[in-house]
């Protein structure tokens, strides 16, 4: 007992002395951190997660982002809708069906071998097998030789559409005639070539697992991997060869914060920007962000609408759908919850897209035809729908809450319900659902595929219009922009009439950067596409 | 005490089975799918259906949660439905920060909380009593994300003297330093916590002791003061506290979640919580096993370390 007792004694010193003596190692470490850290570098703070960072699948805008530093896209997409070359010097085509890509002839992998159009063949045919599963595979459903969902045929191995002309030049057929813009919109950007020589001895069915899609060892962009830890942090160094020019920054990292901490981090300076719609600064926080010192801020344009999914069979009659929407007062969301910022959006488009009508005016704010259509259509108002709304975005909660009083005004019960964003699909896709409020962003470019889910056959809607179908198909192989812009107008003008899926509002994504960062510019489209000339001062 | 923990480790085998089988049965009662999450709605349905077989959702529920198992046996737990990254290794990667910041945490918080409580008993209803009842009231009462989001303002935007996020600052080399640094503000909240709970139990666990006869028994034999409280009063006392700080490793893997989410520390609260909302199955379950065997663990070497503290407690035959 008594040389137990000693012997606990003697441990228990010993813990104690290592308690003291341990944080005394650790501060002889922290004098000489400094001069070894002096990196330069920029934080860039995100919201969402890049939740994989494999070029042959990115999911989410923040995987894009951070998968195309490393596998750059033939072209990218800038903030004037104009497309920038990147891995291709130029994609030309002279009958919208035969596509001529030229690829930069410096562009060289990290290994030091050019990208070839071998690399990219070898990606189209990694992308268009289904044992792939690759979440973008229907973008290359318009190739020749792929079916609608972008996949090649069992048991064939070569795409009929495809053609390598010389090491740097390809040609790509469209089934259809397709505007150039499309083209590039599909293929340019969201093909990211991946390197053969490293891949090609993975099995397909294994390609997703391997470790090079977890930690990519060879790649083509400005900046390489060292560390990604999917819910905090992606670091990343400079590719010194980077044929364009070496980017003047060492090191490029995205931190995944809370939708709050963006500003107190811009403040701290732990981080030195955001991505206006990637890394979002919560509408409360504008005013106190366009205030900070050594942050400018940039108003970003109208990109994400909110959209009331409306089930057809809760409510079938085109009169309750635009009852519904002249009750919605959304120049009070905007003007009171936004603060301005932001803008009222009916149908589909915002007016960043090119294809917007401006003459279709938004439903005006009119609870008495709200009422007198209700009345009309023989609504009956002990009915009560269920509004499902996306849970954790504040201002879309207030925003719902000041819609189901609107609702409620005209004599249509509504009853909130908060759902996660996999709930909330889950529902709408089943059609378990009476009202829903969903973010939907469109691809500017090129809102067709967007634009046909929500309004043809199989849509969470349950919609549909006959003359929207011609419209639609017109749409798919028209080439000529006027009648494309005129097509798209017509459709504008059926959708102000039938009120499928009401919008409610656009929010203007607020971009903040530290003025220690020269050159960069926070943006919603093409903000890395200089990244090698950022600059910290 | 050997036969006895071999049979507490094979009675713990179906625990941990029935966990895993109840948990799963509630995810894939949970609307939506690791699918659902992929992309927006416009995929087409064949390439979603690709997907479903590529991740093996297209077969029964029963027959995805008996392959589960049957990899598991061969030390398996599968890839993330999100980032195919190996399930193990997304765990084991995170499993060090947590320890780390819970660790510290519980070590600090005990260490304030056993001293504590056994002054405050001592000189009960004393200005220092009540100071200790007091802080340990507020440890307890004031929320974790207020508390932390409080020092961040304090320390990280108001006189910039400590990061607010993250476990080493990135684009450093890191070091002891720097992660020293970045525990302070998530270890002094979670420390208020741990510390505010055991001063209570220490407390009222040491106020029944110096109650019992033996004290007096010890007083009248002459023994000094010091020796009557640590050598017959606290020893006993901190007995029950051992079951106390067995309940207090659960109960931080719980409070780490929103810890964690506040500092963005990259441990497994985290995790947990983005896995729940991408529903990746298969991390949801790595990370359920996980959070069961640190239980039943904890528990285990809770009832060891009783025997061991306590010699009237056997656990032959």
């Amino acid at each position: 007992m008594k040389f137990n007792f000693s012997m606990k004694k003697s441990i228990t010193t010993l813990l104690v002395a290592a308690l003291f003596i341990l944080p005394a190692c650790g501060n002889t470490n922290t004098a000489s951190q400094p001069s070894a850290s002096s990196k330069k570098a920029v934080n860039i703070g995100i919201t969402f997660s890049p939740s994989t960072l494999n070029p042959l699948s990115p999911v989410g805008l923040a995987s894009s982002y951070v998968t195309g530093l490393m596998f750059l896209p033939l072209v990218d997409i800038d903030e004037d809708l104009t497309y920038k070359p990147m891995l291709a010097d130029s994609i030309e085509t002279t009958d919208n069906t035969t596509f001529t890509i030229k690829l930069n002839e410096k562009a060289k992998w990290t290994d030091g071998t050019p990208v070839t159009s071998d690399d990219v063949i070898f990606t189209l045919k990694l992308m268009a097998n289904p044992k792939v599963a690759s979440v973008y595979a229907y973008t290359f459903g318009i190739l020749e030789g792929l079916d609608d969902s972008g996949y090649l045929q069992e048991g064939k191995t070569d795409i009929s559409g495809v053609k390598k002309v010389d090491e740097h030049t390809l040609e790509l057929k469209t089934k259809a005639p397709t505007t150039l813009n499309i083209f590039k919109d599909t293929i340019g950007r969201y093909l990211l070539t991946v390197p053969q020589a490293a891949l090609k001895d993975i099995a397909p069915e294994n390609i997703n697992k391997s470790e090079f899609m977890q930690k990519p060892t060879v790649t083509n962009g400005p900046f390489k991997l060292v560390e990604y830890n999917r819910d905090h942090f992606v670091q990343m160094d400079a590719n010194k060869d980077y044929f364009k020019g070496a980017p003047k920054l060492e090191q490029l990292n995205f931190k995944v914060l809370q939708g709050t901490a963006i500003s107190t981090q811009l403040q701290s300076g732990e981080i030195d920007m955001n991505i206006p719609s990637v890394g979002v600064i919560p509408i409360e926080d504008y005013e106190k962000v366009k205030g900070m010192e050594g942050i400018s801020t940039v108003d970003g344009p109208a990109i994400a609408s909110q959209f009331m999914y409306i089930n057809e069979k809760s409510v079938p009659d085109a009169k309750q759908r635009q009852a519904i929407s002249y009750a919605l007062n959304r120049e009070l969301i905007v003007n009171k919850l936004l603060k301005g910022n932001g803008e009222v959006v009916d149908g589909f488009f915002t007016s960043y897209s090119p294809y917007v009508d401006t003459n279709v005016k938004p439903v005006a704010f009119d609870p008495e035809k709200a009422k007198s259509l209700l009345q009309e259509s023989g609504w009956d108002t002990g009915k009560t729908l269920n509004l499902s709304v996306l849970s954790g975005d504040s201002t879309l909660e207030n925003a719902a809450n000041i819609m189901a009083e609107n609702l409620k005004s005209v004599g249509i019960n509504v009853k909130i319900q908060m759902a996660d964003l996999a709930t909330l699909i889950d529902k709408l896709v089943k059609m378990e659902y009476d009202l829903g409020i969903l973010t939907v962003s469109l691809t500017p470019i090129n809102p067709l595929p967007d634009v046909a889910y929500f309004l043809q056959e199989g849509n969470p809607n349950g919609y549909h219009n006959v003359e929207i179908d011609k419209l639609i198909t017109l749409l798919k192989s028209e080439t000529d922009e006027a009648k494309i812009k005129g097509y798209y107008s017509e459709l504008q003008k059926i959708v102000a009439q039938d009120v499928p899926m009401p919008s409610i509002y656009s929010t203007k994504a607020l971009g903040a950067i530290n003025n220690r960062v020269t050159v960069a510019k926070p943006k919603d489209f093409g903000m890395f596409i200089n990244v090698n000339e950022w600059d910290v001062k | 005490m050997f036969n006895y923990v071999i049979r507490r480790i094979f009675i713990a085998i179906p625990v941990l089975i029935g966990v895993t089988i109840i948990n799963f049965i509630i995810m894939s009662m949970a609307p939506g799918s690791p699918v659902d999450m992929l992309i927006s709605p416009q995929i087409p349905a064949e390439a979603l259906a690709a997907k479903r077989i590529e991740l093996g959702l297209d077969a029964p529920a029963y027959v995805q949660y008996l392959s589960w198992f049957k990899h598991l046996l061969q030390g398996d737990l599968g890839y993330s439905m999100i980032t195919y990254e190996p399930v193990l290794n997304m765990i084991l990667s995170r499993m060090g920060p947590t320890l780390l910041l819970m660790g510290v945490s519980l070590i600090i918080g005990v260490a304030i909380a056993v001293p504590l409580g056994i002054l405050s008993a001592r000189k009960q209803y004393s200005k220092l009593d009540y100071a200790a009842v007091t802080g340990s009231f507020l440890g307890i009462s004031v929320p974790n994300f207020f508390l932390g989001l409080g020092l961040i303002y304090v320390f990280s935007i108001w006189l910039k003297i400590l990061p607010s996020s993250g476990m080493t600052t990135l684009g450093s080399e890191g070091g002891f330093g720097d992660i020293l640094l970045h525990l302070i503000m998530p270890v002094i909240v979670l420390t208020a916590n741990v510390a505010g709970r055991n001063i209570r139990y220490v407390r009222s666990s040491m106020l029944e002791i110096l109650e019992q006869d033996y004290l007096r028994t010890a007083r009248a034999k002459g023994l000094k003061e010091t020796l009557v409280i640590n050598r017959h009063a606290v020893r006993n006392a901190l007995i029950p506290i051992i079951t106390v700080l067995g309940m207090e490793i659960p109960i931080l893997f719980g409070g780490a979640v929103v810890i964690e989410q506040i500092f963005s520390w990259p441990g497994i609260g985290q995790l947990t919580m983005s896995s729940i909302m991408s529903r990746d199955y298969s991390t949801i379950m790595g990370l359920n096993l996980t959070a069961a065997v640190i239980v039943i663990v904890a528990n285990l070497l809770t009832d060891i370390t009783y025997a061991l503290v306590d010699p009237r407690i056997k656990y032959s035959k």
